[in-house]
């Protein structure tokens, strides 16, 4: 018999709710951020790179005065908040606490690394 | 008129997959369930489904409505039509075998993994084994009972699926089932798969099991506490039993659905 | 892939919450203006806690960034009988990557550095 096994036919996204647009989040977020875990490793390592210590870097760090930079630093930041909230959320119920108001805790996550955004904007941007 | 476009194909056949449109006049209350087995009746008598029951007991009609696994048997057609669409689709993440019948030989193979019956505690055949059950104890675990192994809950699950180890929130359902049950004592026997590569640490709580379930059980918080308790065991935490799980609301969680948003 | 990778999981996430943390405050919120300059992070990692802090840091990080990446993969149907070879091959990047960023922190804290590229 060939097997046909379904799998991404008619994405049901419109049917989601809270825990698996938690569990998305907490996906792409993760994955995002070692990404820029290595590229924050390998963009350090080349301009900390002996023989020129101090100048290249200087300038790197340059770029992020940079207003531009600025705001796509305030997204990184954004991915780290929610990924952190979300985390302690899932900690929580991993602890037995808070089945019955999952939502809330979600919505209580999605709040915190709101109002820490703003302030970080707040502070970067001002 | 309603509309229902459905998903066909026959691999034996070489048929290749399509989506099939049958226009046809609903009545007020009628289920998707009754207008299939009207479909096949009066329209195409090639269409394949499995039903038995027609009241949600058996389990075995599941398929996706509008792109999220449900029972026909239980979904009326007047609150499941999109602009007068309703489209059904076999169960994600199996094998089809034609239209909306599914291969669930894996499922069912996950499911006896976690030997899904009473293993009693004391095993002397001279001593006559009444298993008496108060009615306290009864109330935690009957709920959990509830599954009808429709497999939602495991087709919708994101960690879930044929082609996938993790056992899937049905089987290890049913392994809280048992983990609950004072006249059980089979937990040393199901470690080796609760505790696999296709165990408990595959799940991430994404809860869409308990959005999907037909009889409104939270597979996801089952799981919970079984990783709980796995966790409390490795780390030398005592276990909890049956009372005090009611008290600190696990049983209650399992039984609500725990991780709907409600609506 | 197991009890263990779950529980480290957990346990890196509780430390990452603070060493993230202050990273974020010391590197964008304390250093005068948004981005620290050179003189600043060099005459910070002077002091020993704030070098061990950075090492631990950059230990952590990288074990909860792995590991969850690992976990990923075994989500998206990676078979069982590779898990060995997906826990050695995370390992093996993870200490590549360690043996690289201390690369970076020790010589600004002062020391000789290893790799001359």
């Amino acid at each position: 018999m060939g097997k046909h096994l379904e799998r991404d036919r008619g994405l049901s996204y419109r049917s989601y709710e809270s825990g698996m647009w938690a569990w998305i989040l907490q996906r792409g977020t993760g994955v995002i951020l070692v990404g820029y875990l290595f590229l924050h490793l390998a963009l350090l390592s080349a301009a900390t790179a002996p023989g020129r210590p101090g100048a290249a870097l200087n300038r790197v760090l340059a770029v992020f005065r940079n207003p531009l930079v600025l705001y796509l630093d305030l997204v990184l930041i954004a991915v780290v908040l929610l990924h952190a909230f979300n985390g302690i959320r899932l900690i929580v119920l991993d602890l037995g606490y808070g089945f019955l108001r999952q939502k809330g805790l979600f919505l209580g996550a999605m709040a915190f690394s709101g109002v820490l955004l703003l302030g970080a904007a707040w502070r970067l941007l001002a | 008129m309603s509309l229902f476009k459905i998903f066909r194909c026959d691999p034996e056949q070489n048929v290749p997959a399509r989506y099939q449109g049958y226009r046809m006049e609903t009545e007020e209350g009628e289920t998707v369930l009754s207008a299939l087995v009207r479909l096949r009746e009066e329209q195409d008598p090639s269409l394949a489904f499995r039903a038995s029951c027609r009241s949600g007991i058996c389990g075995s009609d599941a398929c996706r409505i509008n792109g999220r696994a449900g029972l026909p048997c239980k979904a009326q057609v007047s609150e499941h039509l999109q602009d007068g669409v309703v489209v059904l689709e076999p169960l994600r993440g199996f094998p089809v075998i034609r239209d909306l019948v599914v291969d669930q030989t894996r499922f069912w193979e996950k499911l006896r993994q976690v030997k899904p019956w009473l293993i009693p505690g004391d095993p002397d055949p001279e001593k006559e084994r009444l298993m008496r059950l108060v009615q306290e104890d009864f109330d935690g675990l009957s709920h959990a009972s509830d599954c009808i192994f429709c497999a939602a809950c495991y087709a919708e699950c994101p960690m879930a699926g044929d082609d996938k180890p993790y056992l899937g929130p049905a089987a290890l359902l049913k392994a809280y089932r048992f983990a609950v049950d004072p006249r059980d004592a089979g937990g040393e026997e199901r470690r080796a798969a609760l505790e696999g590569p296709g165990g408990l640490w595959r799940c991430h709580l994404a809860f869409r099991c308990t959005e999907v379930c037909p009889k409104e059980i939270s597979p996801a918080a089952a799981i919970g506490h079984l990783k709980n308790e796995a966790a409390r065991r490795h780390l030398g935490l005592g276990a909890k039993g049956p009372r005090e799980l009611r008290a600190n609301g696990t049983l209650e969680a399992v039984a609500e659905g725990a991780g709907k948003d409600g609506d | 892939m197991s009890f263990g990778s779950w529980l480290w999981q957990r346990i890196t996430a509780v430390l990452l919450f603070f060493f993230l943390g202050l990273h974020l405050v010391l590197e964008h919120f304390s250093a005068g203006s948004a981005a620290p300059t050179f003189a600043w992070i060099v005459a910070r990692l002077q002091h020993p806690v704030f070098l061990v802090v950075d090492v631990l840091f950059l230990a952590v990080v990288l074990f909860h960034g792995l590991n969850g990446l690992g976990s990923v993969i075994l989500d998206l149907g990676m078979p069982p009988r590779y898990g060995r070879s997906l826990s050695a091959g995370l390992w093996l990047l993870g200490a590549a990557s360690f043996v690289l960023g201390l690369d970076i922190i020790l010589p600004l804290a002062g020391y000789p550095a290893w790799f001359y590229w």
